[in-house]
């Protein structure tokens, strides 16, 4: 078992939060116990792998809530994939490396709402602003590391962006992509892949790992699609403690 | 076939819908028409009219209704 204080969650949503990742060899016995570690926390998060009936049933028990499920693609970039019709519209997007205008384009447009299926924004007890801020922090602080932020392109306009990282030797984590307002709709959402694919292979790659949401089923058909398989699965949990102050 | 049966059949392989849903199909409207559904429809269209349909008007085809004015430039009378 995994807890991690995420003491960043304060500065983006106000409150503590203690995050907790079950483990094969964990029990009901030992959740309970270590119960103590973790009940005080303003908002829970339990990431239970798939087929844990005994957990699941604890944490439904304990007023815990299903929020979603997470799933680790991975894709050997030799079987990645594209039709004969993306492959020609991919090849009239390009992408770059964002400059300070771009990324203040990239978090308007969080502002305006481009992750819809994010747990945060899903959850009642938080709202909208607070699961942009969420984002926009996260990425500045994944820039002050390694990260690096990219701008997809059609005809000069950036129409949406993807997040860049090694996390392993020829491993590549694109861990956020989207496209922008105005070309959601625009059938264009392949490139949020295919790009950090192209980028992958720039740099010697030959495995890309991602986390998507089961909220949302439309990335997930992009993934399996363009060839990624299914890793990990696992259930995501979250409770609030109101506590008075 | 007529171009509207045939404009229609791409609609209903490529987006698993309907023929009743058609008139008032809009992307985003019905779950398969995503970014995955979209490229299927467009490919379709292009098999089945023989034309080859410009980026920006792949963007645009937003509704079953907008894409009849858009394969009117491709000279495809719906």
């Amino acid at each position: 078992m995994k807890i991690i204080e995420a003491f960043w969650e304060k500065r983006n949503l106000g409150v503590s939060c203690t995050e907790i990742s079950i483990e094969k060899e964990d029990t009901v016995e030992l959740l309970e116990e270590k119960k103590s570690n973790f009940g005080s926390a303003e908002y829970m998060v339990i990431k239970v792998p798939v087929a844990r009936f005994d957990i699941h049933e604890y944490l439904t028990k304990n007023n815990f809530i299903f929020i979603e499920g997470s799933i680790n693609f991975h894709l050997n970039l030799k079987e990645a994939t594209l039709t004969k019709l993306q492959q020609r519209l991919d090849g009239e997007v390009t992408y770059a490396e964002m400059n300070s205008d771009d990324l203040e384009q990239l978090y308007e447009e969080i502002k305006k709402g481009l992750f819809k299926s994010d747990r945060i924004l899903l959850d009642t007890y938080f709202t909208a602003d607070q699961a942009a801020m969420r984002y926009i922090n996260w990425i500045k602080d994944e820039l002050s590391k390694t990260t690096q932020v990219f701008k997809i392109v059609h005809k000069n306009q950036a129409i949406g962006f993807f997040t860049f990282k090694q996390i392993a030797e020829h491993v590549f984590y694109p861990f956020l992509a989207g496209l922008y307002e105005k070309y959601a709709n625009s059938g264009l959402g392949f490139t949020t892949l295919s790009k950090p694919i192209e980028e992958s292979r720039k740099r010697n790659g030959k495995f890309i790992s991602t986390y998507t949401s089961t909220n949302n089923p439309s990335v997930v058909r992009v993934h399996t699609q363009q060839g990624f398989t299914i890793k990990e699965l696992q259930y995501v949990y979250v409770k609030h403690n109101i506590i008075s102050r | 076939m007529t171009s509207l049966e045939k404009y229609n059949e791409a609609f209903i392989s490529s987006l698993m819908v309907m023929e009743p849903q058609l008139s008032s199909l809009k992307y985003q409207l019905v779950e398969g028409w995503d970014s995955v559904g979209h490229m299927s429809l467009i490919a379709a269209l292009e098999e089945a009219f023989d034309i080859m349909i410009d980026t920006d008007d792949i963007i645009d085809f937003s509704s079953y209704e907008k894409g009849k004015k858009i394969l009117k430039k491709y000279n495809v009378v719906i």
